[in-house]
């Protein structure tokens, strides 16, 4: 895998927007979101649970990405 | 619902979930071809049995994938503590890791909208050929690559297509072995490949839906079908990921595309002769 310091940032920057993101679908119900959020329905009280989820998951691949990028180069592809 | 019915479900979502022929719509299927509509109507316990059914494919997968899983899974969290994949073993489970992620990202955001508009009768008929052809078209191309040359990239356009599986009747199993063989997987690694998938996006469905159904609260008499379901499910499931991986080492996946085109073809004649209704609205 080629590395590319230069996204450890943005990386970590987005994984933070996403972690916030979940927070906010997890803890709001559907009419307190913001109107742009896909799944905001005035007047719902229903929790996108789901939504929450897959922000979530976003969120740990920008980190696991940011992760892998500050570790050393990769050596060549070789049987375990 | 009878033992019988359960264990009925429980053989016919073993043997679909693995074999590319769609579980999902099949489920939906047999009901509707034999005017049963218990679990329609039973939303709580539907839901319940659904999480059964899916945790007994998720057992035949293990069971079967156990030496795979175990090194896949140790292969993962070395290749995190090194932040490096170095090893063969490493890429791949880090390319399933990362095949995981489309699906469940589409699932989350629009489970809303699969579950009120897709898995019509109708359309399942339609996608039952639609990807049985794409399948065998996938099939007809050359075998070159073994399940160790699975590599990142390859794992997220596997994931990307698996996410079509979330409509009833494309069959996760079958997108996904398409997907691998349009990328030059031989028949038997294409399977493989699937069958892996399968294990960390059906373990996160059932473990999310397993707490809804608890938090929502259980339906009462339930554990009989659940336990027929479960063990029905795991067996068949594990029945079909060998049988198939046997099957493949001399023929090729047409049985299943003819399978396909039969069972789509039986399904639109019976809705345009009136037998049966289109929709379940």
């Amino acid at each position: 895998m080629t590395k590319r310091p230069q996204l450890i940032v943005p990386a970590i920057l987005l994984g933070i927007l996403f972690g916030v993101i979940a927070v906010i679908y997890w803890a709001d119900s559907a009419s307190s979101l913001p109107s742009f959020f896909p799944g905001h329905d005035a007047g719902s009280v229903h929790h996108h649970v789901k939504h929450g989820i897959a922000a979530a998951i976003v969120a740990l691949g920008c980190f696991v990405f940011a992760w892998f990028q500050t570790g050393g180069a990769t050596k060549g592809h070789r049987s375990a | 619902m009878s033992e019988l019915e359960a264990l009925l479900l429980g053989i016919v979502q073993g043997l679909t979930e693995f074999l590319p022929i769609s579980s999902s719509g099949h489920l939906i299927l047999v009901p509707w071809l034999q005017d049963y509509t218990f679990l329609e109507d039973n939303e709580s316990f539907n839901k319940t049995f659904d999480v059964a059914l899916h945790a007994g494919t998720l057992i035949a997968a293990i069971s079967y994938f156990r030496h795979e899983v175990v090194t896949y899974l140790i292969a993962f969290f070395r290749a995190v503590r090194k932040r490096a994949i170095e090893t063969v073993d490493e890429r791949v489970a880090c390319a399933i890791a990362v095949g995981t992620v489309p699906a469940v990202i589409v699932g989350g955001l629009g489970s809303g909208f699969i579950e009120d508009h897709l898995g019509e009768p109708w359309m399942i008929g339609i996608q039952l050929i639609v990807f049985g052809a794409l399948l065998g078209w996938a099939d007809r191309l050359p075998e070159s690559r073994p399940v160790d040359g699975l590599t990142l990239r390859d794992g997220l356009y596997v994931g990307l297509a698996q996410v079509l599986a979330l409509a009833p009747g494309t069959s996760r199993s079958g997108i996904t072995i398409t997907a691998s063989r349009y990328l030059g997987f031989d028949r038997d690694s294409a399977a493989r490949v699937s069958f892996l998938l399968l294990i960390p996006a059906v373990a996160g469905a059932t473990v999310y839906s397993a707490y809804k159904a608890i938090h929502d609260g259980l339906p009462n008499d339930v554990a009989g079908p659940i336990v027929v379901g479960t063990i029905a499910s795991a067996l068949s499931g594990y029945l079909a990921i060998a049988w198939l991986l046997r099957l493949l080492r001399t023929h090729s996946y047409r049985p299943f595309v003819l399978y396909r085109y039969f069972a789509g073809a039986v399904v639109l004649l019976l809705i345009a002769t009136g037998v049966r209704s289109a929709t379940f609205g």
